[in-house]
């Protein structure tokens, strides 16, 4: 069995895993590891009333409370939904588990002020296509879209 | 080192749709069942509350069977409640806060809030709190003080009275003004 080191040598040129990729409204999207601290399941979810739909509640993660941000909405997918996902998913397969009903996992931004947002599967690290550009990825990039969230968290903006 | 004095107050839980909201004991004069149809303000002893359905002002359905959460607050009850809100004697009026619009900051203090439910009287370490996260940017954040994490899991949300009330003075006569039916069961809650 190769060591990491070996495969790396063997692989040679072979991207390193740049994204996490995951499915958000049936769709594969992905988002640069740099921005993800983690991925955790779901646990209560206090629903604190909000006038943006997006808001889903408050989830306590490591003793922090965390807003709970519907991602496929801000997306213009629709609702938060598990449904129909796996069809979507590339030859990779996912890694996480797939609920049935609502998304049981979400993943964790890595910024100042950090987000989760519900996800229908987990499909693991992946490298980015080797020319880095987007328009080749099998996966919508999200960063954009977290920095944004992230800076309209910012109290000093 | 950790500084372990935080602010303990003494705090009125309230249910409504399953989320468990905190005020200010200091704040509560009494609960009441609530009369059905709502009027628009209930008048206790000579004083005048308005009416504030905290299913309609955070638009929720008036009668969903909201599940249980895990650890969380019960959905509502076949009786909803009535709990009468005011500034505690001796309190100075409270210092707008930045998310209030002009006209809420100087709304009514007196209020009668519908809830789902009481569920008990509390001391919470309201200087463990924390404030709405900023993806919230709507009303809610006059209605609410901030988040309190508990050591359980759940997450108490504490209510802003002041941010609750009307901006408008409750219209004066007894139009539309029910006198306080008898107390609940419960007995006043505090």
């Amino acid at each position: 069995m190769l060591s990491r080191r070996e495969r790396g040598r063997e692989g040679g040129r072979a991207a390193r895993p740049g994204v996490l990729a995951f499915v958000i409204g049936g769709r594969p999207r992905a988002l640069s590891l740099g921005l993800v601290a983690g991925v955790a399941e779901i646990g209560a979810v206090t629903r604190v009333p909000a006038a943006d739909p997006c808001n889903l509640g408050l989830i306590v993660h490591r003793g922090a409370v965390l807003p709970l941000v519907d991602l496929g909405r801000r997306l213009g997918g629709g609702a938060a939904s598990a449904d129909g996902a796996v069809e979507a998913i590339g030859a990779e397969g996912p890694i996480g588990a797939i609920a049935a009903g609502p998304p049981a996992f979400c993943i964790i931004t890595r910024s100042r002020q950090a987000i989760a947002f519900p996800v229908e599967a987990v499909l693991g690290l992946q490298a980015l296509p080797a020319n880095g550009g987007t328009a080749a990825s099998p996966w919508e990039i999200l960063d954009p879209l977290i920095v944004d969230l992230a800076r309209d968290q910012d109290p000093a903006h | 080192m950790t500084d372990t004095r935080q602010a303990v107050e003494r705090c009125a839980l309230l249910a409504v749709d399953g989320v468990e909201y905190a005020v200010e004991a200091a704040w509560v004069r009494r609960s009441l069942p609530a009369p059905s149809p709502l009027p628009a303000a209930i008048l206790h002893g000579g004083t005048t509350y308005q009416l504030v359905d905290l299913r309609q002002l955070f638009g929720l359905p008036a009668g969903s069977a909201a599940p249980r959460q895990a650890g969380g607050a019960p959905g509502p009850g076949p009786e909803r409640l009535i709990v009468l809100i005011d500034r505690p004697p001796g309190a100075a009026a409270p210092a707008p806060a930045p998310e209030l619009a002009p006209a809420a900051a100087g709304a009514v203090h007196r209020i009668a809030l519908v809830i789902d439910d009481l569920l008990g009287l509390e001391p919470l370490a309201t200087g463990a709190a924390v404030p709405l996260p900023g993806v919230y940017r709507g009303p809610e954040r006059r209605w609410f003080h901030g988040v309190l994490p508990r050591a359980d899991g759940r997450i108490t949300v504490l209510l802003r009275p002041e941010g609750l009330a009307p901006a408008a003075e409750p219209s004066p006569g007894p139009e539309g003004v029910a006198p306080a039916a008898a107390p609940s069961p419960g007995g006043a809650a505090c």
